[in-house]
């Protein structure tokens, strides 16, 4: 059983899933390839990985990629990979969600796992756009964008994701282009292998309704920062720099080494609570009362 | 005077101390073999607002509060007032000698005006140990050793210093010696020799039964009044190996839960009133995803934040409905301490056995009251039933067979095999779209007709595995109660007072919403006048149960909406008033 079971995953293949149906040039393909291509350098076999998507373009994810997977509801991804996480830690837990899902309707949510310092790896396709309901302002589109609910120019402020993650308090954060996959390959390893919770930003073009930020402007307008910086307050200075000249900030921002939550709670690496059930039997009736008579 | 069953309540301000008094006396009274029910009137503050705990004692099992109370221990001095219609001829009033009693318009109750705040500020310079004082005092009223409470005090402030534990010793002496000057009437309770029984709330016995039942992760917001189950089960889950968690807000909590169980574990979030309106998506994805979950919810008063400390069935509408879509579930609705932890336990494992979300369905007069109980009833009856969830050995066969795991399987009772994920030679793959067996999204109508029909097919036999209604009383009566929760005690009385006047009644206690025992329900009521005892004002348990017996039937809905349960006389005076109007 032993020897039927111990796969060795020998190519990249091992990790296809199932055809995909964004539109052709659609900026998530590159992440798809990115993460397939990590996950195959670091060695961690489809059955190891849980990828946990929401809804949207970006979210339709675990289909097309061969790992234990959960596509759930709407900006409530992060929450659901948690259960996930703290359930079975020997799951390499990866998100993948879009920038309405997780930076709109789930910015709570996203701002709690910072904070907690998860061991999560938190991949989000930021494309400026909803795209899935055919084109609507994002929390990420600029300022007085004309689209289809905002006829006459957006009045909302847009906001920056990775400052939103270094200052509620996550441990890797990052920002990638999707035209760029060598590089965002080797952010994706970073961030998976990293213990703690894992941002990484992912600007991710939408080709069908979002023409204003297309791979040519990104190519031209990004700029990679010299990082990681030392400090988390440097680390959102220098964003905070670079957004101010007019240009959008990539590479990895801060990496910082801290316990993460899981090791805080138990106190050991890898544990599994699912593993740990295996073991235990139904309590005897002499214990359960010793309960209520220690309940004050 | 010998008295078999008695009420009493100690009522006063926040902060004044009446829920730990009568705490130490329901205790005590356990301790002495009687059976207690509290229920407890609490505001949504921590200070200044009127609260009271009333305890009822009986040689026999009990489920609900009487009409009326014996004593009265009145900690602040207006809350004589609000309490005052409650007590009974010749009924024993404490409060302090610093109010004015002139005005009390009652001269059929024995008033004790004690120096309760003036010895407690001479003898600890503190007020609050006032209300031990005058639970001595009511100690000595009722003929109560004074170790017995003693014993109590030491349970209830165990871990707490030396010098408070002592401080309250003497407070209660106080009392005692004081009553033996004043005392003008002594009554005597029955005792009983039997001591081994267990004084817990329908919360702490959720909690039991969630750890009883292998659930080894919890993940919720604090809300009144189902706190209690996260309390208890973040102080014993580590110790099993488990986990909880409190989230940002219940969206988080029942995903968390949902994510949990994808990969393995028995999970259980818990909330109450507006935290479930939050919930209902989620609800909606774990049937979908046929996600195996247990929530659970204690009613409170509603609408919106509504009364928070304060009972209510007001949620059976949005319970049964929750969610878009054909949301597949499972409700049970327990009564008591006992059926708190058993319904908890059998929650799990109807919840894996076919892979939708279970709600347990308490309320506050359920969750948060304390009942003296014989026994929990855990035996080898429940046992871990966790379904159709292989084991790595199953895995392999699949493997060495070589077929592909398809976790929306199409099988003949509609419940597919789960694989854990992380079993090497297997991907498991869930899905909140509609979607192909193997999990991968599908709106192809072919498989979106099988898969409605799989999902419609597993709840075909549920009815097997949940608690039957509970009938109670003669068959050939032709009038019955019908009523859920805390309805329990008061329809058990008021059929016995009833029979006295004449009135021949029986109940039907209703333990599991969804799925519904119609036939068994329409067996017992064809052709009766039917009453439906409930917790608010859309008489929505009667409008659920309507269907099972059509237009033509005389069924009536018996409403309270006050935010406190039924007590027996207001359902009796209904059903005559009903009765009266009918003939």
């Amino acid at each position: 059983m032993e020897k039927l079971l111990n796969f060795e995953i020998t190519s990249v293949k091992a990790y296809e899933g199932k055809k995909s149906t964004w539109c052709p040039g659609c900026g998530d393909f590159g992440v798809l390839a990115a993460l397939k291509q990590a996950l195959f350098e670091l060695g961690i076999s489809p059955y190891d990985a849980a990828v946990i998507s929401g809804i949207g373009c970006s979210s339709k994810f675990p289909d097309y990629i061969n790992t234990n997977a959960f596509h759930t509801i709407h900006g409530r991804l992060l929450p659901v990979a948690t259960g996930v996480k703290l359930a079975n830690q020997k799951l390499n837990v990866i998100v993948t969600g879009g920038d309405g899902d997780g930076y709109g309707i789930g910015g709570n949510h996203f701002m709690h796992a910072a904070r907690r310092n998860i061991n999560l790896t938190y991949i989000v396709m930021n494309n400026e756009i909803y795209a899935l309901t055919k084109g609507q302002v994002a929390p990420t589109s600029p300022y007085g964008f004309v689209k289809g609910t905002t006829p006459y120019g957006s009045k909302d402020n847009p906001i920056e994701p990775c400052l939103i993650s270094l200052s509620a308090g996550a441990t890797f954060v990052a920002r990638g282009f999707s035209g760029d996959t060598k590089n965002l390959k080797e952010y994706l390893k970073e961030g998976i292998k990293h213990k703690g919770f894992s941002h990484i930003d992912v600007l991710s073009p939408c080709v069908t309704f979002n023409e204003e930020y297309s791979y040519d402007y990104f190519r031209e307008n990004i700029e990679l920062l010299n990082g990681p910086f030392a400090r988390r307050e440097e680390a959102i200075a220098k964003i905070m720099e670079t957004w101010r000249k007019g240009k959008i900030p990539v590479g990895i921002f801060y990496v910082e080494e801290k316990k993460h939550y899981e090791l805080d709670i138990f106190g050991k690496e890898d544990y599994s609570i699912v593993e740990e059930f295996k073991t235990q039997k139904m309590l005897s009736k002499e214990e359960l009362l010793k309960l209520i008579e220690n309940k004050k | 005077m010998k008295l078999k069953d008695f009420s009493v309540r100690i009522a006063g301000l926040a902060g004044d101390g009446s829920l730990l008094a009568g705490e130490v006396l329901a205790y005590a009274l356990k301790r002495r073999g009687l059976y207690t029910v509290s229920v407890r009137d609490f505001p949504s503050n921590i200070r200044g607002l009127p609260t009271s705990l009333t305890i009822r004692a009986n040689v026999e099992r009990i489920f609900s509060w009487n009409d009326y109370i014996d004593a009265l221990i009145a900690l602040e001095p207006k809350a004589v007032y609000s309490h005052l219609k409650d007590i009974r001829i010749e009924g024993v009033i404490i409060i302090d000698e610093e109010f004015k009693s002139e005005n009390l318009g009652r001269d059929d109750v024995y008033l004790y005006p004690l120096p309760l705040r003036k010895k407690a500020r001479e003898m600890f310079k503190k007020e609050i140990f006032k209300n031990i004082i005058a639970l001595g005092f009511l100690g000595y009223v009722f003929n109560i050793e004074p170790e017995e409470i003693k014993n109590s005090i030491m349970f209830y402030l165990k871990g707490r210093s030396g010098e408070i534990i002592e401080n309250n010793m003497k407070a209660l002496e106080e009392g005692y010696s004081l009553a033996k000057n004043l005392l003008k009437k002594r009554y005597e309770i029955e005792k009983s020799i039997d001591p081994g029984r267990y004084y817990l709330s329908g919360n702490e016995a959720v909690a039991l039964g969630a750890i009883a039942a292998g659930c080894r992760f919890f993940a919720a917001y604090p809300i009144t009044p189902s706190t209690e189950v996260f309390e208890f089960l973040a102080k014993y889950m580590p110790k099993f190996g488990g986990i909880t968690i409190q989230c940002e807000d219940e969206i988080a909590s029942i995903n968390m839960a949902i994510g949990a169980s994808f990969a393995g574990l028995r999970a259980m979030t818990s909330t109450s009133g507006p935290g479930m309106d939050l919930k209902t998506e989620a609800i909606s994805l774990a049937s979908m995803a046929e996600v195996p979950l247990v929530i659970y919810h204690a009613q409170r008063g509603g609408p919106s934040t509504g009364l928070p400390t304060k009972t209510g069935q007001e949620d059976i509408n949005h319970i049964l409905f929750a969610g878009h879509g054909d949301v597949s579930r499972a409700v049970l609705v327990p009564s008591t301490p006992e059926e708190s932890f058993e319904f908890t336990f059998r929650a799990f494992n109807i919840a894996e056995k076919y892979q939708i979300p279970v709600i347990v369905l308490s309320e506050q007069a359920v969750s948060q009251n304390q009942q003296t109980i014989d026994d929990i009833p855990y035996d080898g009856n429940l046992k871990w039933e966790r379904g159709k969830i292989l084991s790595e050995e199953e895995v392999f066969e699949y493997v060495k067979a070589g077929k592909v795991y398809e976790r929306y399987e199409l099988t003949e009772d509609g419940i597919s095999p789960r694989a854990i994920p992380g079993t090497k030679g297997v991907i498991v793959r869930y899905n909140s779209n509609e979607k192909t067996p193997d999990g991968f999204i599908d709106e192809e109508n072919e498989y979106r007709v099988q898969m409605v029909q799989k999902r419609l097919k597993k709840l075909e036999r549920i009815i097997e595995d949940v608690p039957e209604p509970e009938f109670y009383g003669n068959k050939n009566a032709p009038n019955i109660l019908i009523g859920i929760g805390s309805s329990l005690g008061p329809m058990r009385e008021s059929l016995i007072r009833l029979k006295n006047e004449g009135i021949e009644m029986s109940y039907l206690r209703i333990r599991t919403l969804m799925p519904l025992h119609e036939d068994y329900i329409y067996s017992l009521t064809y052709n009766k006048n039917v009453f439906i005892c409930e917790l608010n004002s859309f008489s929505q348990l009667k409008n659920y149960l309507s269907r099972i017996w059509g237009r033509k039937q005389n069924v009536y809905s018996i409403k309270k909406y006050s935010g406190f349960p039924f007590k027996p006389s207001e359902i009796i005076s209904e059903v005559k008033k009903i009765l009266k109007k009918e003939n």
